[in-house]
């Protein structure tokens, strides 16, 4: 009976022993440096200005605006601002800044400075401003009526019209706050001597290079896990995977997608899959023949094999597609899932009534980038399928926009990532105003004033029942117009070291990425 | 059998002075009748895809392979030189009309009209041909037809400056000079005297050319200023293929294989020419 006991005991001691161990071993762990391999780096970290993606993954890491996004379950979460309140109106904002912080080069985070941050795009006379810094646009300036500091740590904004997104626009990387100091030491060179209030601080910067970020210890939530990060800059996949491989980058979005299954078996690296947060969609310039025919959006939309564009040209990286609107995004609509579907004899109908000599020749525009290549083969193909004949034109980045920009594209593929978790970041494609340049070319719709004001009404409205009622109008709408046509909602792989732990999967899939909570095992 | 024994020492006398050159000719010949033949030889067409067999390697189905789209890796090899190669025959071809012509003209009238177009063939010149090729492209567009115009537009000045260089030597051979004195036109003398005297170093020269102008075709469908995406092309086919370098190494490894095997060979080829029509290197040959 004593010799069961001690044998009980024993079990017992090591059982505890055992979860002990294994808890310790998720514990996250402080030090290290997170070396991160990005498809571009800028020469400044102006956030006036787009500096690619590498640039925004800096800001991102260094800066922080009023509140942060939540990717995961939308809406905005504390930032600088601990609290705040939204008058009934949904005119007036009071944000209620932590005390106590202060920016990375010692200077205190205060209301006075925020407010000075802010007005930097609206402000001639600030010693770094610099005309046309198109970024700030985004923050919604232009419907501000006030912006005061009304005591050491509260800001009030007054907006002229309600605006459902405004709170979330402080979130994006134009809407960090920059210290003061900064911007009166370096003018309007601030964005190569950028300091802000976030997680990580730069250390040293080699434009179009890399950004070594230094681990802010005074960080209001606390100083992140690793010591540094290096953002670095690589350039093409094929480089990028050479590094992940061979150990020099820990983590990077911008490897080949058709490595996946070979990393997948590798003991060092880990891919994890992202949110599907970004839409992949061929735009058709409806202002131009022969695409002014809705018949043949029609055709196209049917003529795509989804499953087989996913499966091959994206190596099962995307969810099958409803409407310009994702599964996370308030008001999607599932029931666009039924229009967006393979028939290619609807196609073949569809073309037959259109009355057009087959085959139809057509150009599809592309960036020689990524997986567009090899999506662009097989849109190709489906289209050739049934009856239209396709010219591939390949572009790089530079001459795919300004093709775009020109109307000169009768079809084209692209993506839209979403840097704040609200349908009006993909809705806003479809406004009125810069719809000329825009790839749908859409202000020769039919329809495009009724789809200007569900976008007006969309961001318009603060009440979120209204706004979802308003966006599943608009994503029926568009899908009757179809000046898009959907392939799919790009799951990203993000691919890590074995050693990088708690990867944020949700906003790093729309490319901001968030390093305050990854730690290093070694 | 003396005259049987004369042969095949000869045979073999030919064989150790041009053994290399030999294999270079059978190769390229052997790329070129397989290319030509192309729809007849290749096993699968090769825009067909296989979506469920993707990266697929060697094997006896598919000898190179498959590709990110399920097609044949081989067919798309035999049938992708031909981009290549019509677009450079094509553009040595021009090149060596032109060029010769512009090198007559200069060399054999002389005076402001040889130094107007030799000052231009300088200019030429001065561009590395690559740039000058991608230059013409970007201007005119892309398209192999464009491309074969830029190579050859680019290959001009070296056939000018050679032809010139020659026909400034033959204009005081005896048999010029005698022509001349005998009243002989100068159409007579540069048709019947100059033209088929100077072809030699020309020829060798096209062959030069024309293995610059397969890798110059290759990096210019590479960098995607020739053929259309996805038809079948040994420069495409290597830049669709360098992404895959590590997962699918067969997608670009065969045809750039090819591009290097085919280049090499007409280097080889142009070797045993120089070597053969080259009075001084044939006498202290065999």
């Amino acid at each position: 009976m004593n010799r069961l006991r001690t044998l009980s005991a024993i079990l017992l001691l090591g059982l505890l022993l055992l979860s002990l161990g294994a808890a310790s071993a998720q514990d996250p762990q402080y030090g290290g440096t997170l070396v991160f391999g990005a498809e571009s780096m800028g020469d400044s970290f102006d956030i006036g200005f787009w500096h690619g993606f590498g640039g925004v993954h800096v800001i991102d890491s260094i800066g922080e605006g009023l509140v942060r996004a939540d990717f995961e379950n939308g809406g905005a979460l504390p930032g600088l601002a601990e609290s705040w309140e939204i008058s009934d109106d949904g005119l007036v904002y009071t944000f209620h800044i932590r005390e106590g912080m202060s920016f990375h080069d010692g200077e205190p985070v205060t209301a006075a400075a925020i407010v000075r941050s802010m007005k930097r795009p609206v402000n001639p006379e600030d010693p770094s401003y610099i005309d046309g810094m198109y970024m700030y646009g985004n923050q919604g300036a232009s419907n501000w009526e006030s912006l005061e500091a009304v005591d050491e740590h509260t800001v009030v904004l007054t907006l002229m019209q309600p605006n459902a997104t405004q709170l979330l626009v402080f979130s994006r990387p134009d809407g960090i706050i920059i210290s003061p100091k900064a911007m009166d030491e370096y003018g309007t060179e601030v964005g190569l001597n950028m300091s802000a209030a976030g997680p990580f601080k730069i250390e040293r910067f080699v434009p179009g290079q890399e950004a070594v970020l230094a681990a802010n210890e005074d960080y209001w939530a606390g100083r992140p896990y690793v010591d540094r990060i290096v953002i670095r800059a690589f350039p093409d996949e094929a480089a990028i995977l050479a590094a992940l491989e061979a150990g020099e980058i820990d983590m990077t979005l911008y490897a080949p997608f058709t490595s996946v299954p070979r990393l997948q078996s590798s003991e060092h690296i880990r891919v994890e899959v992202g949110a599907p947060l970004v839409d992949l969609f061929v735009g058709a310039n409806v202002a131009k023949e022969p695409f002014d025919n809705l018949t043949l959006r029609q055709a196209v939309n049917y003529a795509l094999d989804r499953e087989t564009l996913i499966e091959a040209g994206l190596n099962g990286f995307a969810e099958m597609p409803a409407s310009l609107l994702g599964p996370l995004d308030l008001g999607f609509d599932e029931g666009g899932r039924e229009i967006s579907v393979y028939d290619p004899e609807r196609a073949k109908a569809l073309l037959a009534e259109s009355g057009l000599d087959m085959p139809l020749a057509i150009e599809v525009a592309y960036e020689n980038n990524r997986f567009w290549p090899q999506l662009a083969e097989l849109i190709a193909a489906d289209l050739e399928a049934v009856g239209f004949d396709v010219t591939l034109d390949r572009l790089d980045a530079g001459s795919f926009w300004g093709k775009v920009g020109d109307g000169e594209t009768q079809l084209s593929l692209n993506q839209r990532s979403t840097f704040v978790p609200d349908p009006h970041d993909k809705a806003i494609l479809m406004a009125r105003a810069g719809a000329e340049g825009s790839q749908t070319q859409h202000q020769a719709l039919e329809a495009v004033d009724e789809i200007d004001a569900l976008v007006t009404a969309g961001i318009s409205t603060v009440d979120a029942m209204k706004r979802e009622a308003i966006y599943k109008e608009f994503q029926a709408l568009m899908l009757e117009q179809l000046p898009y046509i959907y392939i799919g909602y790009l799951t990203p792989p993000i691919f890590v070291n074995a050693r990088v732990q708690n990867v944020e999967t949700f906003g790093t899939a729309g490319g901001r990425i968030n390093l305050r909570e990854v730690w290093l095992s070694e | 059998m003396q005259a049987e024994k004369t042969t095949s020492a000869r045979f073999a006398a030919f064989w150790r002075r041009y053994d290399i050159a030999l294999v270079g000719s059978a190769v390229f010949g052997f790329i070129l009748f397989i290319t030509l033949l192309a729809p007849a030889v290749a096993p699968y067409d090769p825009m067909a895809r296989d979506i469920k067999n993707r990266f697929a390697g060697p094997s006896v189905e598919n000898a190179f392979g498959t590709d990110q789209l399920g097609r044949d890796v081989f067919s798309r090899v035999i049938h992708g030189g031909r981009p290549i190669l019509s677009a450079s025959f094509s553009a040595v071809l021009c090149a060596l009309a032109i060029g010769t012509a512009i090198g007559i003209a200069g060399g054999y009238l002389r005076g402001w009209l040889d130094t107007s177009l030799m000052r231009l063939m300088d200019v030429m010149l001065s561009f590395p041909s690559i740039l000058l090729a991608i230059l013409i492209v970007a201007t005119l567009g892309v398209g192999l037809l464009n491309v074969t115009v830029a190579i050859g537009f680019a290959m001009v000045p070296v056939f000018a400056r050679l032809a010139r260089s020659i026909v400034i030597t033959l204009v005081f051979e005896e048999y010029v000079l005698a022509a001349c004195s005998l009243g002989a036109s100068d159409r007579h003398i540069v048709w019947k005297h100059i033209l088929p005297n100077m072809m030699p170093p020309i020829i060798v020269q096209a062959s030069a050319m024309l293995a610059v102008a397969i890798g110059t075709a290759s990096a210019l469908n590479f960098i995607g200023l020739g053929v259309e995406p996805g038809r079948p092309d040994w420069g495409m086919m290597v830049a669709e293929g360098q992404r895959l370098i590590f997962d699918a190494p067969h997608v670009p490894l065969f045809p750039g294989l090819v591009i290097t095997i085919t280049v090499l060979s007409v280097n080889y080829m142009g070797d045993g020419l120089r070597d053969h029509l080259d009075p001084k290197l044939r006498r202290q040959g065999v």
